[in-house]
């Protein structure tokens, strides 16, 4: 093979959809651990520590980052699995669940929907870098007009030209940047344990007019109801591009805890940290300052420590924003790559560029980032339950590679006219499950009980049940199995296991069910030469018609049966 | 180079269910429920800590 043509497959296969072989993987544990991270580690984690200690106690701050971020991804994570046994990406999964023109609406609206997250990431990039040129005597108000729609833009020009050639950049990236970002987390935490006693951050709890002010006439388990639910939409944003990564992995364990520990583990220390920083500036005295520049690790350290620690720091959490950009760019470029094959993944990820650069131009993302945030959440749960159910569960592992990938003559993922009706139509019931328990935007809870499980865990769990059940329909079934020729259910039934006896219990309602049915007919049996026969025996009776079995219990009664029956009736 | 045809023989590849990764376990499917189970317990207990 020439180089050229190994190129272009290379590109097909890192940047593009093609099942990727098992000579081709490249990540191991660490690397896809260390990629993953990178994509969680940004400011917006330092957003969200803050956002919760305007909640809940640090020891609840504590359970609801780690405990509940791990409990949500080791749940929705585990169909990562398929992308690294077969080297695909969950996309092309979903093609049998929306069918082959509904997965296009549905990646693009989960890209519509995500992208506003990398808005504020260039948003606070830029924001830090004036912070830290004030923390160097600069007035922020002498800086030229633009500069920090300039900074922005500059963050995500720079994320995408990482994301230009693929993944093999962005994971030489992240092996130097993650570890020094733990690096700098873990002085941030220093300095900050430095400056104030621990017992003031281990002990803290926000006053209840700070509660109040957030979420007013809300009870102290609601509160942490709601904290736990800003965790689950928090780290549940990662469903769409999830697969990225796992797809390059060698196994399947790597994959999985890879996804789940970069988030769980590195994201949840980084909203800690930000965590951490909000309540040592609070007892600092600086409360009066904006939420972003308190939970700035720039001004931080150039408060408590040095404006040098702070410039260390700057230029590391500006490369975390970029790499994440960056990470983000790639992964969504394949994602759009699955569903728009014809075009280049340049072209694509250049389109994402200007969507972001949009978004930051029009700068009214974060005015509006509650309501984008509650709009993310009610997409991905119920993403992440139809996947992880037809997985398992409809499909049961096996998918029609020839109709995924639409080859000619193979339209079993065609459904109706491109769309699968069933999937959309769960999808938008999913999407409705959660805002039946709770309003994000006047802030009513509407299902006290069901409120307990959270709005997005309501919505995963919901979803997933209402899918299970109704792809178990015959109807239904056929319609969503139109693949069973290609990738039948092998094991619908344990072939090697001994027949279960009928339930003795039962015996006396099958007889009475039986009586009922036949007695308007004048039922007679006549026992003939059958004194002495005893279990086990075999019958060989003609079937006349479904009355059948309503007579053969009353014949055989007090003996039990089991009928025979071919497997093929029930496959 | 031939798209159609790679894609074809990578396709072939999989239908042969030649395994292309290492697969989880049933143990690791345990672990992975334990490790849920904890973390279910955790933030439970949270709802109780001041």
């Amino acid at each position: 093979m020439n180089q050229k043509v190994e190129n272009e497959i290379n590109h097909e296969v890192y940047c593009g959809i093609l099942p990727m072989k098992d000579t081709e993987r490249t990540c191991g544990f660490l690397d896809a651990l260390l990629i993953l991270s990178g994509y969680c580690i940004a400011t917006w984690s330092y957003t969200q520590g803050a956002y919760l200690t305007g909640l809940v106690s640090f020891k609840r701050l504590l359970i609801t980052s780690v405990a509940g971020a791990l409990l949500m991804l080791l749940v929705y994570q585990l169909p990562v699995i398929l992308s690294t046994r077969f080297g695909i990406d969950i996309w092309i999964w979903l093609r049998s669940v929306f069918g082959v023109k509904g997965v296009k609406i549905i990646s693009v609206l989960v890209i519509i929907v995500n992208f506003p997250w990398y808005a504020v990431c260039c948003d606070l990039f830029a924001k830090s870098m004036i912070n830290l040129a004030s923390a160097f005597g600069v007035d922020p108000a002498m800086l030229p007009p633009g500069t920090e729609l300039g900074l922005e833009l500059l963050c995500v020009v720079v994320g995408t030209a990482l994301a230009w050639s693929g993944v093999k950049t962005i994971g030489w990236t992240t092996r130097i940047l993650v570890p020094l970002l733990l690096t700098v987390g873990i002085f941030v935490v220093v300095v900050a344990f430095r400056n104030v006693p621990f017992s003031a951050i281990w002990n803290y709890a926000p006053s209840a007019e700070m509660v109040a002010e957030t979420l007013p006439g809300k009870t102290p388990n609601e509160i942490y109801l709601l904290a736990l639910e800003a965790n689950f939409a928090f780290v549940i944003t990662l469903v769409g591009g999830m697969a990225g990564v796992p797809r390059q992995c060698k196994s399947e364990k790597a994959a999985y805890y890879a996804g789940v520990l970069g988030q769980g583990v590195a994201g949840s220390f980084f909203v800690i940290i930000g965590a951490v920083m909000m309540i040592a500036m609070q007892y600092k005295g600086f409360s009066n300052l904006d939420p972003n520049e308190l939970t700035d690790p720039t001004r931080m350290l150039s408060t408590m420590a040095s404006p040098i620690a702070a410039l260390a720091s700057l230029l590391l959490v500006a490369f975390a924003n970029i790499g994440t950009q960056a990470v983000g760019s790639y992964l969504y470029g394949v994602t759009l790559k699955s569903s728009f094959q014809k075009i280049s993944y340049h072209k694509l990820i250049l389109i994402l560029c200007a969507y972001v650069a949009v978004l930051c131009i029009w700068g009214g993302v974060e005015e509006h980032f509650g309501t984008f945030l509650t709009i993310t959440a009610c997409v991905y749960a119920p993403l992440a339950a139809l996947l992880f159910v037809d997985f398992f569960f409809v499909r049961r592992q096996g998918l029609d590679f020839r109709s995924a990938y639409e080859m000619k003559g193979h339209t079993n993922y065609v459904y109706t006219h491109g769309f699968n009706l069933v999937g959309i139509i769960v999808l938008a019931i999913g999407f409705c499950l959660s805002l039946l328990v709770y309003d994000p935007i006047s802030g009513t809870i509407h299902s006290h009980i069901l409120f307990k499980l959270t709005p997005t865990g309501f919505s995963l769990i919901g979803t997933g049940v209402i899918y299970f059940l109704i792809s178990k329909f015959p109807p239904i079934r056929r319609y969503l199995r139109k693949d069973t020729a290609v990738s039948p259910i092998t094991k619908p039934f344990d072939r090697y296991r001994v027949p279960p006896r009928q339930n003795i219990f039962m015996l006396p309602f099958i007889h009475l069910i039986c009586w009922f049915l036949t007695a308007p007919y004048g039922l007679k049996i006549k026992k003939v030469n059958m004194e002495g026969i005893k279990p086990p025996y075999l019958v060989l009776g003609s079937h006349h018609s479904f009355t059948d079995f309503y007579v053969t219990p009353l014949a055989l009664f007090p003996h039990r049966a089991n009928y025979i029956s071919e497997l093929e009736g029930f496959e | 180079m031939d798209y159609q045809k790679e894609l074809e023989e990578r396709i072939e590849l999989l239908e042969e269910k030649k395994e292309l990764a290492v697969r989880m376990t049933k143990k690791d499917y345990i672990r992975a429920g334990v490790f849920t189970l904890i973390c279910l317990v955790l933030v439970i207990l949270g709802a109780f800590l001041a």
